[in-house]
C-alpha cells in the first residue's frame, strides 16, 4: 500500500474521519497528521470545510471550534459509487467503459476453448 | 454561393452514407487506430463543411446588403474563399439567419453535454480516489465490490479503478495486462474523445452518422487499447482476463452470438494475415483521403 501524495489530502482526511466514531476536531486530525508530514493547521481546516462543501462531513459547534462526522460511512459511500458505476456501465451517457461486460456462460466456455486451442498451436509451433 | 451548396451537398452525403460504408470497412477490428480516424474525419468533415457553408450563405446575404467592405475583410482574413455577390432576397436572408441560428443553438448544446459529462466524470474519479485504497501503482485505486470489474475514469487526477473481486480473481500477469489496457485509454485520450462523440449524438441523434460513430469509435477504440496491453504483456494473459472479468453470469437476456468480447478476444487470439492488413490500411487510408479531400476539392473548383 502507497502513501496518499499531497494531492489526495482530502483522502488522507476522510480516513482520520471514517476511522473516529466520535467525530474529528480539526486540531485533533492536525496532531494525527504533523506526526507523519509537514501539514499546516489551516491546510488541514480548509480541507475539512471542503469536505463539509462536498456533503462528505457534517460538523457540528463545540465551544469555538467545530466537531466532523462522516455523513456516510466507507461502505456506504462505496456501495454508491459502484452502483453508479453499474448502472451507467455501457449506456451512452457514461463517462466510463469497463474493461469488459458481462457475458453468457456459453460464451465464456467458447472464449476458454479458444483460448487454450490457440495456447496447443503455440506449443506445436 | 455554388461552393455553398455542394458543401452542403458533401455534408449530406457523408452523413446518410458514411454510415453504412464506414460499418463494413471497420467492423472486423483490422487497423483500429486507421478506422478510428476514418470514423473522425467523416464526423469532423461535416462538421466544418456545414460551418464554413453556413459562413458562405452569412457572407453572400450580407454582401447583398448595402456594401459591408469590413465583414469581407474579416473573413478574407480567416482564410474563407471570397465569392460572387448575389442579389439578396429576403427569404435567403431569412435562410441563413436560420441557418446561423440553429448551428449556434447546435453548438451550445453539445458544449454543455461535453461539459455535463466531463463534470460526472471528473466528481466520479474524485469519489473514487476518496473512496479507494491507493496501491503501488499511479492512479490505480482498489474498491471493495463483490462484482469483479476494472475501469477508468478522467479527472483531475484519473482514476483506474479495479474491485476486490477482480484482484481476486486475477493472476498478477492478467492483472498486469488488464491496467495496461486502461493506462491506454487514459494516455491515448479516449474518453475526451467518446464524451464529445456523445455529446454529438445526444444532441444530432436523428443524423445518422452521429450516433453510428459514437458506437462504433467506442468499440474500436477498446480494440485500441486492447492491442496497447497485448504489445506489452502478450495477448494471452489479456483474454484470460477478459474471461475472467467479464463472468459468467447466469443472466437472461444476454444476446446470443458474438459479442462484443467475443470480436476483441477473437482477434487477439487468432492475429489476421498481413496481405489482409495491408489491403485493409490502403483501403482505410484511401476512404479517409477521399472523405477529407473532396470538400477541399469542392472549394478549388467552385472558387476558379
Amino acid at each position: 500500500m502507497q502513501q496518499r501524495g499531497f494531492g489526495d489530502l482530502e483522502a488522507t482526511v476522510m480516513d482520520r474521519v471514517w476511522g473516529r466514531e466520535h467525530g474529528v476536531t480539526v486540531r485533533e486530525v492536525f496532531e494525527e497528521l504533523t506526526d507523519a508530514r509537514q501539514i499546516a493547521y489551516t491546510t488541514v481546516l480548509s480541507t475539512l470545510d471542503n469536505l463539509h462543501r462536498k456533503g462528505w462531513v457534517r460538523r457540528e459547534r463545540e465551544g469555538k471550534a467545530y466537531r466532523y462526522w462522516a455523513t456516510m460511512t466507507r461502505e456506504e459511500r462505496s456501495a454508491n459509487l459502484m452502483r453508479a458505476a453499474f448502472e451507467a456501465g455501457g449506456k451512452p451517457e457514461a463517462v466510463l467503459a469497463f474493461f469488459v461486460e458481462q457475458m453468457s456462460a456459453d460464451e465464456s466456455a467458447q472464449l476458454k476453448a479458444a483460448l487454450r486451442s490457440s495456447s496447443t498451436q503455440k506449443r506445436r509451433q | 454561393m455554388t461552393a455553398a451548396v455542394y458543401l452542403l451537398g458533401y455534408g449530406v452525403l457523408v452523413t446518410w452514407l458514411a454510415p453504412p460504408l464506414l460499418s463494413r470497412l471497420t467492423q472486423g477490428g483490422l487497423n483500429p487506430l486507421l478506422s478510428v480516424t476514418a470514423w473522425l474525419t467523416a464526423v469532423i468533415g461535416v462538421l466544418v463543411t456545414w460551418a464554413v457553408a453556413i459562413t458562405l450563405f452569412t457572407v453572400n446575404g450580407l454582401r447583398a446588403l448595402p456594401d459591408s467592405p469590413v465583414l469581407v475583410v474579416c473573413l478574407e482574413l480567416l482564410g474563407l474563399p471570397e465569392q460572387v455577390a448575389t442579389p439578396g432576397l429576403p427569404g435567403l436572408l431569412f435562410a441563413v439567419a436560420a441557418g446561423v441560428i440553429v448551428s449556434v443553438g447546435v453548438g451550445l448544446k453539445v458544449g454543455r453535454s461535453v461539459l455535463g459529462l466531463r463534470s460526472r466524470s471528473h466528481r466520479h474519479a474524485h469519489t473514487a480516489r476518496l473512496l479507494g485504497v491507493p496501491t503501488d501503482r499511479p492512479d490505480v485505486f482498489l474498491l471493495d465490490a463483490q462484482r469483479p470489474a476494472a475501469y477508468c475514469v478522467v479527472g483531475r487526477p484519473n482514476a483506474i479503478v479495479v474491485t476486490t473481486a477482480a484482484v481476486q480473481r486475477l493472476t498478477g500477469p492478467q492483472l498486469d495486462a488488464v491496467l495496461a489496457h486502461e493506462n491506454a485509454h487514459i494516455a491515448g485520450r479516449h474518453h475526451q474523445v467518446l464524451m464529445v462523440l456523445r455529446a454529438l449524438a445526444a444532441t444530432l441523434g436523428h443524423l445518422p452518422l452521429f450516433p453510428r460513430a459514437a458506437v462504433a469509435v467506442g468499440e474500436l477504440l477498446e480494440m485500441c487499447a486492447d492491442d496497447a496491453a497485448a504489445r506489452r504483456h502478450g495477448s494471452r494473459a489479456l483474454v484470460a482476463g477478459m474471461i475472467e472479468l467479464a463472468g459468467p453470469v447466469q443472466a437472461a437476456g444476454l444476446g446470443v452470438g458474438a459479442s462484443a468480447i467475443a470480436v476483441r478476444a477473437n482477434r487477439l487470439l487468432v492475429p489476421p494475415r498481413q496481405a489482409t492488413v495491408r489491403r485493409h490500411r490502403l483501403l482505410a487510408s484511401a476512404t479517409i483521403a477521399a472523405t477529407a479531400a473532396a470538400p477541399v476539392i469542392i472549394n478549388l473548383i467552385c472558387h476558379h
